[in-house]
């Protein structure tokens, strides 16, 4: 019966051959370590929160006099199982940002951003920054004072700009533009909610797909990357290749078991930290609740952003940051690749990573002096990275040539 | 050696993905299921005193009118009315009246059997009949105060749901078993 299902289709669509192009005979190299399974990880997170976004999306009322009711009574208590698909959904924003994050160390300290892998990386940033700005619109809607706080601090931030040391009108005019733009008017209301949910619900997630889409198309046109930075000719190098399937998909499988295991761990015993009591208040626009910090994965920033005194010099610091991550393929031109290779590349990627690290910790405490300056130095530790690259790169590019142009 | 543990992987990767799938397929149907307010909705409570003689209450049992009927007890010797509609028996085969008895006070569904409109309820009676009758407005229904067809388009007698009088009250509810209604008829 199956046979003959299968028998029909491949008769239309050449089924076999397909499948044996993209698994059996799709290799990839065998040396692939346990980092390279957050890009699949990432892609069962987001099936997860489309699944459980849909169910929530039949129950959750975008206007503000209901908005808080319809998450909090309707989904959590009315609706059977209605809890369990939040849990899901909220846990999963932080799931799929904490694997994206690991995704993205991971390309950088192999240098997956490098020919003929530059457009994988951009798309990639791309998906990163759609991400986030899936994640400030979804924050936004349970209506809560941490979801309404939260948005208002947000929205003020492209204010910063009219703090510019020059052209301080034409600044504080794109600034304020943005901001109230963002936001439909001078306060946070209907309008507000109503385009953050239109934005989350459909624009971003299509956007999502279509990018996640891309991004798999890239990574099999131009091949997996490698541990050890050498680029595999897989019609020569038959030793150094295996069939995806079965190898990648039964390793990668297995990873996927004992991923969703943690995370239903969280969803089901843990979730305080992605559902915090603040936020089971309703929005109050008079009163500020007395902890109010951005998520996790956004703390990083925001330090950069707190640290620097001038608030202009802040919010250019950490969208310049943004940026010099998508630039990365073109400052590190370096022929050498992965960092097992480049010794003073991964001296400069830990110091990158742990200065990361260091500003996300910092995010989490109080603005005092000392942490304000820590927050600076930490800031010039990143910066730091990225001015290294070019120059680690002529250093390399003249190590090649020694070795006879061998990368 | 190798394809042997192979398989096993394949296996037990299949075995958890198909439970873990089954597991997501049961919440994910669970959030269809009626909500808790609208199984509150299945069961009706009225205090009988709280239903005047010669009066109706109406009030909502899933979804739609319940009529509450409280009759006199002497209403068959006062009282005259027409033949019943031939053939007009409701789903026991009977008429309503056979099934209520002697109860005075009892529950109708108050839909009309013919196109769903919500009869009135005509305690004065009327020149066509002279006793107390539910007559439908939309195409002239008419009912005995039982429910039973006496004239008008509707092929079978009103609904008559579930119930029983325990202590002062009249209690409606699909799952009533021991009642002096049964079963919705």
């Amino acid at each position: 019966m199956v046979q003959k299902l299968i028998d029909w289709l491949d008769e239309r669509v050449k089924i076999r051959e397909l499948y044996a192009s993209q698994m059996t005979e799709y290799k990839v190299p065998k040396n692939l370590t346990f980092p390279y399974v957050f890009g699949v990880l990432a892609l069962i997170t987001f099936a997860l929160q489309v699944i459980s976004g849909i169910i929530l999306l039949m129950y959750y009322k975008p206007v503000i006099a209901h908005a808080f009711d319809s998450a909090n009574y309707t989904i959590m208590k009315e609706i059977s199982f209605g809890w369990l698909f939040r849990h899901i959904h909220a846990a999963g924003a932080n799931f799929f940002l904490a694997i994206v994050y690991l995704h993205m160390f991971t390309g950088i300290y192999y240098n997956a951003y490098k020919k003929p892998r530059e457009l994988v990386w951009i798309v990639g940033w791309v998906i990163y920054f759609v991400l986030l700005t899936t994640a400030l619109t979804g924050y936004l809607l349970p209506w809560g004072q941490l979801s309404y706080w939260g948005t208002v601090v947000t929205t003020e931030i492209p204010a910063s700009l009219a703090d510019a040391p020059f052209l301080k009108s034409i600044f504080a005019a794109i600034g304020e533009t943005i901001s109230f733009w963002m936001k439909g008017g001078y306060k946070l209301e209907d309008l507000a909610l109503g385009r953050f949910f239109g934005l989350h619900v459909l624009f971003l997630p299509l956007v999502l797909m279509a990018l996640i889409g891309i991004h798999l198309f890239l990574v099999r046109a131009a091949g997996i990357s490698n541990p050890d930075g050498y680029e595999i000719d897989k019609k020569k190098d038959t030793d150094k290749v295996v069939p995806f399937h079965p190898y990648v998909t039964l390793k990668e499988g297995a990873v996927a078991m004992w991923y969703l295991a943690i995370f239903f761990f969280f969803v089901f015993f843990n979730m305080s930290h992605f559902l915090p009591a603040d936020n089971f208040e309703p929005a109050d626009p008079l009163k500020t609740p007395p902890h109010i910090a951005p998520e996790w994965y956004l703390l990083g920033f925001y330090e950069v952003f707190r640290s620097i005194p001038s608030k202009f010099w802040g919010f250019i610091a950490f969208n310049l940051i943004l940026v010099l991550l998508l630039l990365l393929p073109f400052l590190d031109f370096s022929p050498i690749k992965s960092a097992r290779r480049r010794p003073l590349f991964f001296i400069m990627f830990i110091v990158f990573m742990f200065s990361s690290m260091a500003l996300t910790i910092l995010g989490t405490m109080a603005p005092t002096p000392t942490n304000a300056k820590l927050g600076m130095f930490f800031t010039a530790l990143v910066f730091l990275f990225f001015l290294s690259l070019p120059i680690i790169s002529f250093i390399e590019m003249g190590w090649s040539k020694i070795k006879g142009g061998q990368t | 050696m190798e394809a042997s543990r192979r398989d096993f992987l394949g296996v037990a990767l299949g075995g958890l993905g198909a439970i873990g799938a089954l597991g997501a397929l049961y919440p994910i149907v669970k959030t269809l299921e009626p909500s808790a307010a609208s199984s509150m909705e299945g069961r009706v409570e009225m205090k009988l005193s709280e239903v005047p003689e010669l009066g109706v209450r109406v009030t909502s049992w899933r979804g739609k009118p319940l009529f509450i009927v409280h009759l006199p007890e002497d209403i068959e010797q006062r009282f005259q009315y027409p033949s019943l509609k031939a053939g007009a028996k409701n789903s026991a085969g009977k008429t309503n009246k056979e099934i209520i008895g002697s109860h005075r006070i009892f529950a109708l569904e108050g839909v009309c059997t013919h196109l769903g409109c919500i009869p009135l309820w005509k305690p004065e009676g009327s020149d066509a009949v002279k006793a107390p009758y539910f007559h439908c407005p939309c195409h002239g229904g008419l009912y005995t105060p039982w429910g039973d067809v006496i004239g008008g388009p509707p092929p079978r007698p009103l609904y008559v749901p579930p119930q029983k009088i325990e202590g002062d009250k009249l209690i409606v509810d699909m799952a009533i078993k021991d009642g002096f209604v049964k079963e919705r008829v």
